[in-house]
């Protein structure tokens, strides 16, 4: 649980930083993205970084219980396939990225969906610690 | 105390390094920096990974004693609060950045700066 907690503090403010950038700044976001995704190693090196943050993500919190922690855990393993996915075939995620730009609204959905993940994380992360879960959770099993 | 001295053991040979480079390697740095700021993408990937190493440093390391240790913390700060502005805002980001970099004596005093206070870091970290 420690763990979560740790990875949902660093996890929780990068995903409201982005998802704030794609709603409040989505001319220059879809100016950015278009051009990551025409060039094949900036998608590459993309994958790498996304492949090393999953791994580790993965290997130090596999856990999939029923509970908020399981966010990390689904995290990093797109993280992991996402990177190997960049790496093999950078041309496949240009076309589909592209596809995905073209969508309406991509940015307004992305950006709140990251935006509702970070904030849940970082309240998880920031004003749940370990010690105030594990109060909580005692006090209710003594009145039960 | 350990944790102060891991940080360091990483910062400080970052930093000097950077200066080094600053220092030995002007023009070729003044270019990177024009070819940096033409760029989003890689503001961008530099925001997400800055933002990332900053709430580390801030996370496992957040003293504020009457020591060296603050610098640390203070890095991690101000490494937080520039992925922050990268990824919020890239177009700022260039133009603050394209203004800064315009300065002549810039790439010299940053390298200066950047220099002594990784040497200093890695000293405490490595040495002291």
């Amino acid at each position: 649980m420690e763990r979560s907690h740790f990875l949902a503090k660093l996890i929780g403010p990068v995903c409201i930083a982005g998802g704030l950038g794609m709603l409040f700044n989505t001319t220059t976001y879809r100016a950015m993205f278009e051009r990551a995704l025409h060039d094949h190693m900036l998608i590459y090196l993309s994958g790498v970084i996304a492949l090393t943050i999953g791994l580790a993500i993965v290997i130090l919190h596999n856990d999939w219980k029923w509970q908020w922690p399981l966010i990390i855990t689904v995290f990093g393993w797109l993280a992991v396939v996402g990177g190997v996915l960049r790496m093999i075939a950078p041309q496949v995620v240009e076309s589909y990225g592209l596809s995905l730009l073209g969508t309406p609204n991509f940015f307004i959905i992305d950006g709140g969906v990251a935006v509702l993940l970070g904030v849940l994380l970082s309240y998880f992360g920031y004003l749940d610690p370990p010690q105030l879960s594990h109060a909580r959770r005692s006090r209710s099993r003594r009145r039960r | 105390m350990q944790q102060s001295l891991t940080i360091a053991r990483l910062v400080g040979p970052v930093l000097a390094a950077i200066g080094v480079g600053m220092l030995a390697n002007e023009t070729a740095y003044r270019q990177m920096a024009a070819q940096f700021l033409s760029d989003y993408p890689f503001i961008y990937f530099s925001g997400i990974l800055a933002l990332v190493a900053g709430l580390y440093i801030i996370n496992v390391h957040n003293i504020w004693t009457r020591d060296w240790r603050s610098l640390i913390t203070a890095i991690g700060w101000i490494i937080t609060c520039i992925g922050v502005f990268r990824i919020l805002a890239p177009q700022f980001t260039v133009y603050v950045a394209g203004s800064i970099v315009a300065m002549s004596g810039l790439f010299i005093g940053a390298g200066i700066v950047l220099l002594t206070l990784g040497g200093f870091i890695t000293f405490k970290g490595y040495v002291a």
